[in-house]
């Protein structure tokens, strides 16, 4: 075989694993579909449900695709993002309304599940050895995830999420490096 | 492949697998002649190049299914293996329908030269007076062979069979005319 036909080869060969490398992370992100289904229905503001999970796709999709710590990183997250996703969700389904101007339960509920979310993703980053690139990705990936529940609470919702994500994986990190 | 190397390609494909861009090149590098040879023992060489191309394919496109508690040599394999399957299949086919993609090719590049052309011409010229000396029904069902036809009235496997014992008439009055094959 000649050199520029075994060229030519390589590249196809390379373009074929980067087309496999895209399918992967298409798959992975088609997990944030029945989420995004879930915050438009629960949360009543559809348009920032719709931009947030376009997000978190886009941003799987990128990660998977990069592959290494950030394609580790965004599984991680997709599973850390799910208790502060779903938590206020459940209490919602649950039967309870808020019928105060300022109502604390649900922010509460995004803190509460925020701490879950961010001590899974603190064991997890541990346990796979996740180098700080990855953590960034899972921190990322884990509060947009979360965002799509804790929009039904708002700003405060959100801001709950990031609080409680670092509350919790900040003491599993710290005793990881002491 | 000895136990090193199949080692190596083993950490190198769970590296790609990983999404880490440096492993490609030893994969590449690995595999090209592996799946070659593997292609040559079950193909044509003809076709054994374009299937082992295919394979190389497959596996870069599937690279990121892989699983690290699998052989790695054992998977690339098995994908190859299908690719082979396919082939045969696909070449069985193109027999049963009567048309030889590589025949017609090398009829083009033929008819390019004109002393193959002579040699063509002459060719041409001692299989009509072979087919001459066949039964008008075995040179009938061998023309329409060539002409990739099949008479409609005919079932595909009937054609096939009278194709089979016309050829091989054809092939004993051409070695006793001719002296070989």
């Amino acid at each position: 075989m000649a050199a520029a036909d075994l060229f030519a080869l390589q590249a196809r060969a390379r373009r074929a694993y980067e087309k496999g490398r895209v399918l992967l992370g298409l798959r992975r992100a088609a997990v944030v579909l029945p989420m995004a289904a879930l915050s438009v229905f629960a949360c009543d503001r559809p348009t920032a449900s719709c931009v947030a999970a376009a997000l978190l796709a886009a941003g799987v999709i990128a990660c998977e695709w990069r592959g290494q710590s950030f394609g580790r990183g965004a599984r991680i997250g997709l599973i850390a993002g799910l208790p502060p996703l779903l938590l206020p969700l459940i209490v919602q389904a649950s039967g309870y309304m808020c019928n105060a101007s300022f109502c604390t339960f649900y922010p509460t509920m995004c803190v509460v599940g925020g701490i879950a979310g961010g001590a899974l993703l603190g064991t997890a980053a541990v346990h796979r050895g996740l180098s700080f690139p990855g953590l960034v990705t899972a921190g990322a990936v884990a509060a947009l995830c979360g965002t799509l529940g804790c929009l039904i609470a708002g700003l405060a919702g959100f801001l709950g999420l990031v609080v409680g994500l670092g509350a919790g994986a900040a003491p599993v990190l710290v005793r990881r490096r002491a | 492949m000895d136990q090193v190397s199949r080692r190596r390609l083993h950490e190198d494909l769970t590296r790609l697998a990983d999404g880490d861009r440096e492993a490609f090149h030893p994969v590449f590098v690995a595999l090209l002649p592996l799946l070659r040879g593997f292609a040559a023992r079950g193909l044509p060489p003809a076709e054994a190049d374009d299937v082992a191309q295919e394979a190389l394919m497959k596996v870069f496109l599937h690279a990121t299914e892989f699983d690290r508690t699998r052989d790695a040599l054992s998977w690339v394999l098995g994908i190859a293996a299908y690719q082979i399957k396919t082939a045969r299949r696909r070449h069985e086919r193109r027999r049963e329908s009567g048309v030889e993609d590589a025949d017609v090719v090398t009829r083009a590049d033929v008819m390019a030269d004109p002393e193959a052309q002579a040699i063509a011409g002459d060719l041409d010229a001692a299989i009509e007076a072979a087919l001459r000396e066949l039964s008008p029904a075995d040179a009938a069902t061998l023309r329409a062979f060539a002409a990739g036809e099949r008479p409609p009235e005919v079932p595909a496997a009937t054609f096939r069979k009278r194709v089979e014992r016309g050829l091989a008439r054809l092939r004993n009055l051409w070695r006793t005319t001719h002296g070989r094959r």
